[in-house]
């Protein structure tokens, strides 16, 4: 039963792997990219680790896979912050039907705004 | 004072579990490494105004878990399906809070929530910059933003609210 669960939990953390690598490429711009680089990875890193946790069935390894858990929990969104906001502020192009408002853009310092950019929202 | 004292128990606790091994040993190689990054970057008394209240932190915990999911299976759905569906759009959302370091929880949180990527944290009170995948309406993104911003509240503000 255990070794159950625990290749089930390996098989949905590493499909949701591969999704988040299929994302990188599919998505149409860096922002977009950025959503499959965080959430399906990070939930994908939780359910591979607790599967090797089960299926080792050791609580020292679960202690430090616990600690890994936690550092992806804080790292993913701030690594994605800082990527996305360097981006922006680059002019990195946004897909063109991205809408931005005016005072969103200029809060961000953006340099280029997006062509389908508009007021209102 | 307590404040690094509770960082440097944090800090020994971590070392003791990437050890994997809880011992004498252990524990005071953690208060040597511990104390060390305490004198090299001290803490800048960042968390006043915050507190803990164990039964909203788990609301807030099991909220987010849900929700990290929902967002796994939304850009899994987006990415898997040959049909775009994506409205993208980067949005002004102004939070309540002034806490800085509750602003930084709900925008990391909002990384890790369905269609919404933080971008920046400009201004006092704290404004978040997010990226959203699928723009239908914009009140419901302020709303689901604010839902996870009063839980957090909930679950570690001392600040005056509502």
């Amino acid at each position: 039963m255990t070794d159950f669960i625990a290749a089930s939990l390996l098989l949905a953390g590493v499909a949701l792997a591969l999704v988040a690598s299929i994302g990188l490429h599919r998505l149409p711009d860096l922002f977009s990219r950025m959503h499959a680089a965080t959430k399906p990875a990070t939930l994908g890193l939780v359910l591979t680790l607790t599967g090797v946790v089960i299926g080792l069935g050791d609580l020292s390894a679960g202690v430090k896979l616990g600690v890994v858990i936690i550092a992806q929990f804080i790292t993913a969104p701030i690594g994605a912050h800082l990527i996305g906001r360097s981006a922006y502020a680059a002019g990195t192009e946004l897909s063109p039907d991205t809408l931005v408002d005016k005072a969103v853009s200029d809060a961000l310092g953006g340099t280029t705004a997006a062509p389908g950019s508009e007021s209102g929202n | 004072m307590s404040q690094r004292l509770l960082s440097l128990t944090w800090m020994t606790l971590v070392w003791m579990a990437l050890w994997g091994d809880i011992s004498v040993a252990n524990a005071l190689g953690g208060i040597v490494v511990g104390s060390a990054i305490l004198l090299i970057v001290p803490p800048r008394g960042l968390s006043s105004g915050l507190t803990l209240r164990p039964f909203s932190a788990l609301r807030l915990g099991a909220y987010f878990s849900w929700q990290l999911v929902e967002a796994s299976a939304i850009v899994a759905w987006e990415v898997i399906t040959p049909v775009s569906r994506l409205n993208q759009a980067i949005v002004a959302v102004p939070l309540r809070t002034r806490s800085r370091v509750l602003a930084a929880l709900v925008g990391n949180m909002v990384s890790l929530t369905p269609g919404t990527l933080t971008l920046d944290v400009l201004g006092d009170p704290p404004v978040l910059y997010v990226h959203v995948l699928h723009l239908r309406d914009g009140k419901q993104i302020l709303a689901s933003i604010h839902t996870l911003e009063a839980l957090a509240l909930r679950a570690f503000s001392t600040e005056e609210h509502q």
